[in-house]
């Protein structure tokens, strides 16, 4: 999926606070949204579902004629098979809430306030997870990675390389969070489903991917590494801008 | 000290302080009952003093009913002294005296030495007959004649007796006591005194055990009330009322708590979306290249300020709870290495080109480790540890969170290698940690009560300690230490941040020590006990 197609998701914004819900707005807009619709109130928000069929939900969990977890699973119920990604906006931190809230299927849990540009962030996220893309290629400093054929072309030999299910799992949780580091635990749980007992086996994938994405895997220049914490993929071009 | 130590100390301190506490309690009591005993005595004397005043008021009483006017001796008297012979040698008796027998029933007889009747007045046919002087000895020593109570009164002419109706009067028989019986009387007093006084002493010891093991549970209730501690008691008996009284008490100390931590998080919920739509316009201005760089640079002011009253409305919030909540902590034993990494890396991502450098040191022995945290208190705790070296480094520096296991304690917490605090405020933060620490040390289970504020008493008892002088800047508040809270005397003037670390360490059963790297910069310890490694999970290689 290019990012153009991510941006014409259409997405609804539920707030009850007019002023909260424009400055989302302009925040999607400024970042490239081109579809976004906002409501006050859990009625609007049902007309405003019923008019543009919203890809994705950001509701206030707060609503003056409702709450946000009602809502939220009201308009899933729509259509039980592709049920709508929500991300629940809140003030309360607690904890009951972020368990009701992701109990009644919610996809993230923002709290207020928040920046607007990890907002963005989640909703590209969720939007990544809930549409799954067409076959993604990232473009490294080495190499080009095609995630959706587990291949990697090597710019200096131009040879196709082909990558294990497991090492094309950790480079897609990477490619995702491009940019950005992420914990040898989320990196464990994205390959292996469990984050306990496989920081040794990840260490070795790690070197193996190196061998095959990097020119010279001792200095790494795309799979680096943040000490203690977990690896981050620099991206040339690629799924994230 | 090693964290591990003082949190070990800290356990062992623990019944070591209540032993005292009880010392303490038991070393008033002799002093408190000696007077108790002095005052017991005295009341026995008073007691015996009252008893010796009544007595000879109630003989005088007694005395004068039964030989004042009115009384029968007073009658015999009357009549044997008005009964005059006549001429004619016949008895006759004024008026007066014969009415007054008529009114008082009686009867009345006058016998010669010779045992004849000379006179006689009412008196019944059964006692008109000459007597024997034995027969006079018996009744005037028994005091009945024919079963008639009877009176007499020697005359120079014989021997006047006075019957009364029957049963009027009970006569008792003098008795005589030997001399020397006489003598021993004050001993037989004081003896019987004695043993009043012994019989008083073992009912009064009594009724005070009673009475203070019915108040015992009163007393517990009351010191749980005065630490803020939430108390329901069930007196028996009279005392029944006042343990209503204190529950009654508690349960409004508890709504006002609930009250204010409800007011608190109130007030932090309205604040979130103002702050929200503030942050976001600020972020926007910020990142608008159109905007001048003066207009972008405030924005950034702008936004790293509300990041600020962001984390301290949280902050708030969870001293609120701690505070008053009933059940603050939901301790759940897991792994605290994934969350340290996964705030280094929410940390190290927000600062992707510097100026800090955030790394995670896990130590082996830490690495599956487990404790009984609350994941979200301690990511408050760990993330203002963070937040502390950054507001303190503006140039930037290296931030380390570090995790270790060793001796069945987990130590954790954040290293900077930046500017470092001089060695008389760390004293100062550590005594104060430490305050809130072991204010949290006389909860039963640390990791589920509410920890409460610090006392002025223990401040006090700290300040005679000395305890507060252990630096120049250690006593903070001069000789007199301070009746304000002790959050805002030291540990807030690093923002509620650092006290709110302290809180959350003491609601996982440790604490907090703060000291500098050995290379400078400010080391922040939290040290919590851990739990044992759990062998149920499959441990899994390559």
């Amino acid at each position: 999926m290019t990012d153009a197609n991510l941006k014409s998701r259409r997405i609804l914004v539920v707030d009850d606070e007019p002023e909260l819900r424009r400055m989302v707005a302009s925040m999607l807009s400024a970042e490239g949204f081109t579809h976004v619709t906002q409501a006050g109130n859990v009625k609007e928000a049902l007309e405003a579902f019923r008019r543009v069929k919203p890809e994705l939900a950001l509701l206030d969990v707060m609503l003056p004629d409702g709450d946000g977890f009602t809502l939220c699973q009201y308009l899933r119920a729509f259509d039980p098979d592709a049920p709508l990604p929500v991300i629940f906006l809140t003030a309360k931190d607690e904890t009951d809430d972020r368990l009701s809230g992701l109990r009644s299927g919610a996809d993230d849990y923002v709290t207020k306030p928040f920046s607007p540009q990890e907002l963005a962030l989640r909703i590209a996220a969720v939007l990544r997870r809930c549409y799954p893309a067409e076959p993604e290629t990232v473009e490294l400093a080495d190499c080009v990675l095609d995630l959706g054929n587990a291949d990697v072309l090597r710019k200096d030999s131009d040879e196709h390389v082909s990558l294990t299910v497991k090492e094309r799992a950790l480079l897609e949780a990477l490619a995702r969070n491009a940019g950005r580091i992420v914990t040898t635990d989320a990196l464990c749980e994205a390959v292996w489903g469990d984050s306990f007992g496989y920081e040794q086996s990840l260490m070795t994938h790690v070197r193996r991917v190196r061998e095959k994405i990097e020119a010279d895997p001792s200095h790494p220049r795309s799979l680096v590494t943040a000490k203690g914490i977990g690896y981050k993929l620099i991206a040339q071009k690629g799924p994230r801008a | 000290m090693k964290p591990t130590d003082a949190a070990r100390a800290r356990q062992a301190e623990k019944p070591a302080r209540r032993r005292a506490e009880r010392a303490r309690r038991n070393a008033s009591a002799p002093f408190f009952f000696g007077k108790q005993a002095i005052a017991f005595a005295a009341v026995c004397v008073v007691l015996l003093v009252l008893d010796l005043f009544l007595y000879i008021g109630i003989a005088i009483y007694e005395n004068t009913q039964a030989f004042g006017y009115g009384s029968p001796k007073s009658v015999t008297r009357a009549v044997g002294e008005a009964l005059v012979q006549e001429s004619d040698g016949a008895y006759a008796l004024p008026a007066d005296e014969a009415d007054w027998m008529d009114y008082e029933q009686c009867w009345g007889m006058l016998l010669s030495e010779q045992g004849d009747v000379l006179w006689s007045r009412n008196a019944p046919d059964a006692v008109l007959h000459p007597y024997e002087l034995s027969e006079v000895a018996v009744f005037s020593r028994s005091g009945y004649l024919n079963d008639f109570p009877c009176f007499v009164w020697k005359r120079d002419d014989g021997l006047l007796v006075t019957g009364f109706p029957k049963d009027s009067y009970a006569m008792s028989v003098v008795s005589y006591l030997p001399q020397e019986s006489l003598g021993h009387m004050p001993l037989y007093a004081l003896l019987i005194f004695v043993i009043d006084a012994a019989v008083l002493y073992l009912v009064y010891m009594v009724s005070k055990r009673r009475v203070a093991k019915s108040i015992a549970p009163m007393i517990e209730a009351l010191d749980e009330l005065a630490r803020g501690k939430p108390v329901h008691v069930q007196l028996k008996g009279s005392l029944r009322d006042v343990g209503e009284s204190i529950n009654a008490a508690s349960a409004v100390m508890r709504r006002k708590d609930e009250a204010r931590r409800r007011w608190v998080s109130g007030v932090s919920h309205d604040v979130r979306t103002p702050l929200a739509i503030s942050m976001g316009h600020a972020e926007r201005i910020a990142a608008d290249e159109a905007a001048g760089d003066e207009a972008r640079e405030s924005a950034r002011i702008i936004e790293r300020q509300n990041a600020r009253i962001r984390d301290l409305v949280s902050d708030l919030n969870i001293a609120s709870k701690l505070e008053y909540d009933m059940q603050p902590v939901e301790a759940r034993p897991a792994r605290i290495a994934p969350l340290l990494r996964s705030i280094a890396a929410d940390y190290a991502n927000t600062y992707p080109e510097g100026p800090f450098a955030i790394e995670a040191d896990v130590g082996d022995e830490a690495r599956d480790a487990e404790a009984l945290i609350d994941e979200r208190l301690m990511d408050r705790a760990l993330r203002n540890l963070i937040d502390n070296a950054v507001r303190h480094n503006e140039s930037g520096c290296t931030v380390r969170l570090f995790a270790d296991a060793h001796d069945g304690q987990l130590a954790l917490g954040v290293a900077d290698d930046g500017k470092g605090l001089d060695e008389a405020l760390i004293a100062r933060l550590n005594h104060e940690a430490e305050a809130i620490a072991s204010s949290a040390v006389e909860e039963d289970e640390p990791a589920q009560g509410p920890v409460p504020p610090p006392h002025y008493d223990e401040y006090r008892a700290a300040a005679a300690a000395g305890a507060l002088r252990t630096g120049p800047a250690a006593s903070p508040c001069g000789e007199e230490p301070t009746l304000a809270p002790k959050d805002l005397v030291g540990l807030n003037e690093h923002g509620l941040g650092l006290s709110l670390v302290a809180r959350i360490a003491a609601a996982h059963g440790g604490r907090v020590g703060f000291s500098s790297g050995p290379e400078g910069g400010f080391v922040a310890t939290i040290a919590i006990p851990l739990r044992p490694f759990d062998t149920q999970r499959p441990a899994v290689v390559a």
